[in-house]
């Protein structure tokens, strides 16, 4: 384990709880560790501040985001910050409520990501020979491809809605469909990483262990290897989140968001849609802000991202 | 086994890995379409201006209704014998060679433009920071760095276009050229002119990268005992840097420039969309939007075989700086 002053010391034999205080306590020291570190607790506040907006948008805006007024395309004032959409919605709300799209979206394509990378990962790694050698083959070939445009393949294709839209009948292309379809893309970067880790992990003794008191390779693979690789799953949310995050919002950006729920990439869509409005009214904060706080975000993800390294690696410390 | 030989093998290996990899890649995008509802002839159907037959005429004639296993065929045979791009596009109704290249040339000249001037200006500036660690020049440009990686493309290229075209009216508002020019060197700056500010924002997707990468390679490959070593010995550290350290990370950042060729074609499309240019990837999201499948699939196989052949390459030439890498495959 590592020390706070970043020198490396034995373990200290520490008696911890079980459960959630175990897992707790398990997270004290690399909590310590970015809080003090100096690009760390600019990301820290960075995305407590993005989070309080996603979770309490009422805070910051008087209006809902579904909310019409009578005046469509109003210039900013003090009721409208950013005036009005080409539907008379309120600009600023929209910004505001689009941050928990952007975040849900970025989170759940995150999720779905570290599971599918994972799951794969860890089977390549383990058996090897034919099903790494397979697995591998489409794994490379989905990093070849562009990812953008395999995922505008998907949202163009299915408009009217992808797997979610199915199984719910909603019958339109909704945020969870992109959020399900970058994670069917993404996952070989992470999926190369675990099995890179579980090749190294399945020769240590314990595994052998294992299987010579016959534990089948499910259990040794699922409860024995694949706890071992969580700092590097871990290490990947702040990394995937914020790259999702922009390529949900390119989607949007191209028109092929959800209207229904807007992020940011949305709300500059619109904003670019309606450019000759936004020039004429100068109301530069339609699209000045979305991206600014997309920005912003993935400016968080990356100090904190930063901090995260600095911890597992002990090289690169200052 | 001799040197060269293992070189060999190694190259037909991957020649042929790369190869299946590219008919996988191909043979994804038509199953999806295929997949998908609609033809690009429903809405003439639905207004009247095509008769039934017609219709169905032109379904057959592009392929619309071939059974999804004699068409991956067809695909695959044209992938080899260059048919897919001997028919006219159903949709622009003109011959997908002509609507192709015409589109390559564009978004080439703008991908690499930009490509260069961004892993430049990243390895450039990662050796600076690399070099200059503990300083506030590094400081300053590892922020600066960190904010101009983190501004999404679209935005900034949405920015450039409020402020510098529509406001300041510096920069045209299209990156197309309205006025024929009259010379090669008009045509140039011309050309320069209208995709200055495409180009700033695309060439962003490499410079950033490359400066954490190289910086972050660096600073690890530093604190290696043989570098110990060699200061030891007395070795400056310029030396050390340019014949040891950069000779150990060049390989890895080979192989990562040539895969961001692939991503820069996808960030091409949304450049492409903020700023009206008319090129490959905008290309590619006009077909996909209007069912044209043939010009899809045309289309996807010349930036698949770019991608495919240049991160071969660089496959091949690490393979050739890292003896390493050939004994293990």
């Amino acid at each position: 384990m590592v020390n706070r002053t970043g020198g490396t010391v034995a373990e200290p034999a520490k008696v911890r709880g079980r459960g959630l205080t175990h897992a707790l306590s398990r997270l004290e020291d690399p909590l310590y560790y970015v809080l003090h570190h100096r690009m760390g607790v600019v990301g820290v506040a960075i995305l407590t501040f993005i989070a309080i907006m996603a979770i309490f948008p009422q805070l910051f805006t008087p209006y809902a985001p579904t909310q019409i007024f009578e005046q469509n395309f109003a210039p900013p004032s003090s009721q409208h910050l950013c005036g009005t959409d080409y539907e008379g919605k309120d600009v600023w709300t929209q910004i505001i409520y689009g941050a928990r799209a952007s975040l849900l979206v970025g989170f759940i394509a995150t999720i779905l990501t570290i599971a599918i990378g994972g799951f794969i990962g860890v089977l390549s790694g383990y058996y090897g020979g034919v099903i790494d050698n397979l697995l591998m083959f489409f794994s490379d070939s989905l990093m070849l491809l562009p990812s953008l445009l395999l995922l505008i393949v998907f949202a163009t294709m299915f408009r009217n809605g992808f797997i979610v839209a199915k199984l719910t009948g909603v019958g339109r292309w909704t945020l969870w469909d992109t959020a399900i379809v970058i994670a069917l893309i993404a996952w070989p970067s992470t999926a190369r990483m675990v099995r890179a880790q579980v090749m190294q992990l399945k020769n240590r003794p314990y595994v052998e262990a294992m299987r010579i008191i016959g534990a089948g390779p499910w259990r040794i693979m699922f409860k024995h290897i694949l706890p071992q690789t969580t700092p590097l799953l871990l290490s990947r949310i702040t990394v995937l989140t914020p790259g999702f995050m922009v390529t949900a919002a390119s989607l949007s950006f191209l028109g092929l968001g959800d209207p229904n729920t807007p992020d940011w990439g949305y709300v500059m869509y619109t904003a670019y849609k309606n450019m000759f409005t936004v020039v004429t009214e100068n109301n530069w904060l339609w699209i000045v802000l979305p991206g600014l706080l997309l920005a912003i975000t993935v400016m968080g993800f990356i100090c904190v991202g930063e901090a995260i390294d600095d911890y597992l690696n002990p090289k690169r410390r200052r | 086994m001799s040197s060269s030989r293992g070189m060999l093998g190694y190259v037909l290996a991957k020649l042929l890995h790369r190869l299946a990899t590219l008919i996988f890649i191909m043979a994804l995008i038509y199953v999806l379409m295929r997949l998908a509802p609609g033809t690009p002839f429903d809405q003439y159907l639905a207004m009247g201006k095509l008769t039934k037959e017609q219709y169905e005429y032109l379904l057959m004639k592009w392929g619309y209704k071939d059974n999804i296993l004699v068409g991956l065929g067809k695909v695959i045979y044209g992938m080899f014998t260059l048919s897919l791009f001997k028919m006219n596009s159903p949709v622009w109704n003109q011959p997908i060679l002509e609507l192709v290249t015409t589109r390559l040339i564009n978004t080439l000249g703008l991908i690499i433009s930009a490509y260069l001037l961004g892993s430049m200006l990243g390895m450039l500036l990662g050796l600076y920071t690399a070099r200059k660690h503990g300083t506030s020049s590094e400081a300053a440009i590892l922020w600066g760095a960190l904010v101009y990686r983190s501004l999404p493309v679209f935005w900034l290229g949405m920015i450039f276009l409020y402020f510098l075209s529509y406001i300041g009216g510096f920069f045209p508002f299209t990156a197309t050229s309205e006025i024929r020019p009259s010379n090669i060197f008009h045509y140039v700056v011309d050309w320069f002119w209208h995709s200055i500010l495409p180009l700033i924002c695309l060439s962003k997707l490499a410079a950033v990268g490359y400066l954490f990468t190289i910086r972050n390679m660096i600073m690890d490959e530093m604190s290696n005992d043989y570098v110990t070593t060699l200061r030891a010995v007395g070795y400056s550290e310029h030396v050390i840097l340019e014949r040891y350290v950069m000779r150990h990370i060049m390989p890895p950042v080979i192989t990562m420039m040539a895969i961001d060729i692939g991503f820069l074609f996808g960030g091409a499309v949304v450049t492409e969309t903020v700023f009206n240019y008319p090129g490959m990837g905008r290309l590619i999201y006009d077909a996909i939007w209007s069912k044209d499948y043939p010009v899809v699939l045309a289309a996807f196989y010349i930036v698949a075989l770019a991608v495919i052949i240049s991160v071969t390459i660089a496959e091949i030439m690490y393979a050739y700086l890292d003896p390493r890498i050939r004994a293990t495959r």
